[in-house]
């Protein structure tokens, strides 16, 4: 459904070097899938969804949607964003302020051709408000929608003309934290019960995984890794996608061999150290919630990463408490449903299959490892 | 996305083109705005560029040559020189009356409980539109020194042999001129004061800084440079005026700059010198670009001032308590002088058949013979040329003004920048420039029998809306950046083209600023003297030059005859500007 290619774009600041917005886009969105661009702001995920719609002109690349090249330097073709046929959400919802509900759903209708007739128009306009909930508020003014009702005319309006691809760019984070929950549900659904291809922007991950089919991460005009949501979390390919999914716990160490990493808090067995080798120095990852608390202390340890440990912290935090617990003097944060006590020896297991290995280098790289 | 949908850049126009529309993004497909930008813009090179290359233009016995013979001959010629001096004289007193009202009318306005001072503001505003050579020619009336008849009326009632006042001289004229700038010089200082944080004068008294200390050491010094940006502006103004001097001066044969070079233009005996009008004009333009660069240093000096300040933050007023009094009575005097006084003095000599002193005698001769004895089959004339001034000037340049600047605000374009730099020149060039500098493209670009000049009144609709420009674009770029542009974007997804969404997107928007705009512009046009007058022709002449040349041929009585019926024409004009742009009044620089 879209196919990017090689796709790049700079932007000259004014008496400031040039920022790459977007350094070597590759990227494949098949049909009807809900895709999200995962990233901080900056990472330049908008500035890639602005290409697809034409909204933004790239410098290098192509992009291919639908079969169509709407966008090729080589071939120098630019389709202007009018004749792409696109769905879009803006983060402002962009509702003209002059026109009614109906006037903001029809005119894009307006513009198909071979022109609609009348009724028709009148006709999607209806189906696409009852769509979204809004039925019967066509003549409406907008300036004095509520943000939840500007964001469903929005939706209705990007819907009406049924386009294969609907791009949505931060459609939630100006609505409030309840509304936002409930409007996620609501494009869920729809994406579900329409065939539609999906391209949607955020910065916020848990938006991203409970709405995704797939995932690209982005990070300074680079995809980091792109998957499932559930790859992201478990198998990251790099220790930013690690840190931007939830906290983690970072442990310094050294390879010993392909399957073992010596680090301060005892020796690791690993299942997958990728191309690490002997030797070499590293960072692993482990989530809170994979580290095991087991009752005893001292003769755990001479079992496969099983590690005595003391617990110095412990937050409650109703459905879950997060432990930090000393491993030798390393603290590690623990999630658990279990209660132990502050200040007890405890057993630490840390499965051989839960740990990611990086290389060390690319800790450095991190914004700010806070393990928060 | 069907198939027909897409365009191959090589199919529509060849390499070039696809290079272009891949480095400016759509830009090709909004050819017309581009095309409208450059000619606009374009012209006001030209008319810059012809006043440069015909002052260095030399005609002697082996032909045309280059060399600075005509700036030689402006400095030798005692007249040339006189008339410099004149100017500055002129200037400097229309300067200094201009403020010493403006600023306690802005201050007043601004930082008081005067009683009614949301008036003052759109008082000023619509004072401003009463062509100042109405003004001018009530004053005359008034103070000439043999036939003015408030003179007159001086010397029967007081002991005194000789006029008391003078209006035809230098000072008189600088008085005139400077009391009808009170005006334009007001609003720039109001808005100093309104860009004023008033807490800075709060601590001042929370501190227990008596009021005047207060006045002295902290309000007046952080106006100065917002009131030097203005004294500068208003000086580029006044030594270009022209209404004034052509009504008080020229036939009194006090020249100012302008007067100078109008009747360089149009000799009565000899053959025009252009090269002397294009070497005066290219002085005028230098000294005029060197007091925008001060004024530009002022300004950007100011935001040193700039202080954090909340929303609509309005406190600190001063109460005048029995002073307001005072305070209209200044407010008052400038509407007097300005509009009151002159329109009465204009009425009073419509009705009479010479000038005279009201008295029973002269009561009795009041009669409409004035208003008959107009030729009014002319006059039908210049109403047409004004009326066609009136609605394709405002029209024509704000369709210029949203073309650029929409490539200014909404387009990624290089050259976005040199456009708007280039907009902005007509509002710091004296419009007399552009009315030389189209006259001598005329006359000396184009053969004579071409007749540009004879062709109606193309050339001055050309000329008013290149010296509009600035104005439509400083009013449209504002109004297009309070537009989101996602707005825009979502029409363009929604399958607009760029013609599109400037039509049904952005125009719906901004159709209150466009109408304040056109009604502003509108009335200028109508009003205008300056131009009109450097261009006229026998098929040309407006409603303004007709009245002015009525005027200069020494029929006071017609030429007051048919201002009034002038100022009905506006009054309905005014009103409208009034009722829409109440909301606007107050952006006018």
């Amino acid at each position: 459904m879209i196919e990017i290619r090689g796709l790049a774009k700079d932007f000259q600041r004014a008496g400031e070097s040039t920022v790459h917005a977007l350094r070597t886009i590759d990227l494949t969105v098949e049909r009807g899938e809900f895709f999200v661009l995962l990233g901080p702001s900056g990472s330049g995920k908008t500035t890639l969804l602005r290409c697809v719609a034409g909204l933004a002109v790239p410098d290098r690349g192509e992009i291919v949607l639908d079969g169509v090249t709407v966008y090729s330097r080589e071939k120098r073709v630019l389709v202007p964003p009018e004749r792409r046929g696109l769905g879009m959400v803006f983060q402002s919802y962009a509702i003209w302020p002059h026109m009614t509900i109906f006037e903001n759903v029809a005119l894009p209708l307006a513009q198909k051709r071979p022109r609609l007739g009348k009724a028709e128009i009148r006709e999607r306009v209806s189906q696409a408000l009852s769509l979204v909930g809004l039925e019967g508020m066509e003549r409406r003014p907008t300036p004095l929608l509520s943000g939840g009702q500007q964001q469903r005319v929005a939706l209705a309006r990007s819907l009406a003309t049924e386009p294969v691809l609907l791009l949505m760019d931060e459609p939630l984070s100006n609505l409030d934290a309840r509304l936002r929950e409930e409007v996620r549900k609501e494009i869920r659904n729809l994406a579900a019960r329409l065939d539609i291809t999906i391209l949607y922007v955020t910065h916020d991950q848990m938006e991203a995984m409970e709405l995704a089919d797939r995932i690209a991460v982005m990070h300074e005009g680079d995809i980091l890794q792109q998957g499932s949501p559930e790859d992201l979390y478990r198998k990251p390919a790099d220790p930013r996608v690690a840190q931007f999914f939830g906290s983690t716990n970072w442990i310094d160490g050294r390879m010993r061999d392909k399957d073992a990493v010596e680090t301060a808090v005892g020796c690791l067995a690993v299942t997958d150290s990728g191309e690490r080798t002997a030797g070499e120095a590293v960072v692993v990852a482990v989530r809170p919630e994979d580290v095991e608390l087991t009752p005893h202390g001292q003769e755990e340890a001479a079992r496969e990463n099983r590690f005595p440990g003391r617990v110095v912290s412990n937050v409650f935090l109703g459905d879950h408490r997060v432990y930090t617990v000393e491993v030798g003097e390393h603290p590690l944060l623990v999630r658990t449903l279990a209660s132990v006590l502050l200040g007890g020896d405890v057993g630490v297991r840390i499965p051989r299959e839960k740990v990611c290995v990086f290389r060390a280098r690319s800790r450095d790289e991190l914004p700010s490892a806070d393990g928060s | 996305m069907r198939g027909s949908a897409v365009y191959h850049a090589e199919e529509r126009g060849g390499e070039a083109l696809a290079a272009l529309r891949l480095r400016i993004g759509h830009a090709a497909e909004r050819l017309p705005l581009p095309l409208i930008a450059f000619v606009t813009l374009g012209l006001v090179v030209v008319f810059l560029v012809v006043i440069v290359q015909v002052s260095l233009q030399v005609e002697d016995d082996s032909g045309t040559r280059y060399g600075l013979d005509n700036f030689r001959l402006l400095y030798t010629d005692p007249f040339t020189a006189k008339a410099f001096l004149n100017t500055a004289v002129f200037a400097g007193v229309a300067l200094v009356v201009a403020f010493a009202f403006a600023i306690p009318c802005a201050w007043l306005a601004e930082r008081t409980t005067l009683p009614g001072r949301g008036l003052v503001f759109p008082l000023l505003t619509v004072t401003l539109l009463v062509p100042s050579f109405f003004t001018a020619m009530g004053w005359v009336i008034l103070f000439h020194p043999r036939i003015g008849i408030a003179n007159k009326a001086l010397m029967q009632i007081l002991p005194i042999e000789q006029a008391p006042f003078n209006v035809v001289s230098l000072v008189g004229m600088g008085w005139v001129e400077g009391i009808a700038l009170v005006p334009l010089a007001f609003i720039m200082i109001a808005a100093s004061f309104r860009a004023m944080d008033p807490a800075l004068e709060e601590s001042a008294r929370v501190h227990g800084i008596p009021f005047f200390t207060r006045l002295r050491r902290i309000t007046l010094p952080l106006l100065t440079p917002g009131i030097l940006g203005a004294v500068l502006y208003v000086a580029a103004i006044t030594i270009a005026a022209f209404d004034i001097p052509a009504v008080i001066g020229l036939s009194n044969r006090i020249h100012t700059f302008s007067t100078f070079v109008y009747t360089t233009a149009l000799p009565l005996e000899e053959v025009p010198n252009y090269g002397l009008i294009g070497a005066s004009s290219a002085v005028m333009l230098v000294v005029g670009l060197l007091l925008t660069w001060r004024y530009m240093i002022v300004i950007g000096e100011s935001h040193r001032y700039a202080v954090v300040r909340g929303k609509d933050y309005r406190a600190n007023l001063v109460d005048l308590g029995g002073w307001a009094v005072l305070g209209w009575a200044i407010v008052g005097a400038v509407i007097v002088f300005n509009v009151v006084l002159p329109l009465l003095a204009l009425t009073w000599v419509s009705l009479i058949p010479f000038l005279q002193v009201p008295s029973a005698a002269a009561f009795g001769t009041m009669s409409l013979d004035n208003f008959r004895a107009v030729p009014w089959a002319n006059l039908m004339t210049g109403l047409r040329n004004s009326v066609i001034l009136l609605v394709t000037v405002p029209t024509l340049s704000l369709v210029a003004g949203m073309a650029i600047s929409w490539l200014v605000i909404r387009s990624n374009w290089r050259m976005a920048r040199t456009l708007d730099v280039l907009a902005f020149l007509p509002h710091v060039i004296p419009n007399l420039i552009f009315a030389v500098g189209a006259f001598l493209l005329a006359i000396v670009w184009f053969p004579a029998h071409w007749g540009l000049f004879e062709r109606g009144i193309g050339i001055i609709i050309l000329v008013y809306v290149v010296t509009r420009i600035s104005f439509a674009t400083r009013m449209l770029n504002s109004g297009l950046v309070q537009i989101h542009e996602e707005l825009d974007e979502a029409g363009y997804v929604a399958g607009l083209g760029p013609m599109g969404v400037i039509r049904k997107i952005l125009v719906p928007l901004l159709s209150p600023t466009l109408l304040y705009s056109w009604l502003w512009m509108a009335l200028l046009a109508f009003r205008e003297l300056t131009m009109a007058a450097f261009l006229a022709s026998r098929d040309n002449l407006t409603l303004p030059v007709i009245i002015w040349s009525m005027w200069t041929a020494g029929r006071l009585n017609q030429a007051a005859a048919v201002a009034l019926v002038f100022v009905g024409l506006m009054t309905p004009l005014i009103v409208l500007y009034y009722v829409f742009g109440r909301r606007h009044i107050g952006v006018v620089q």
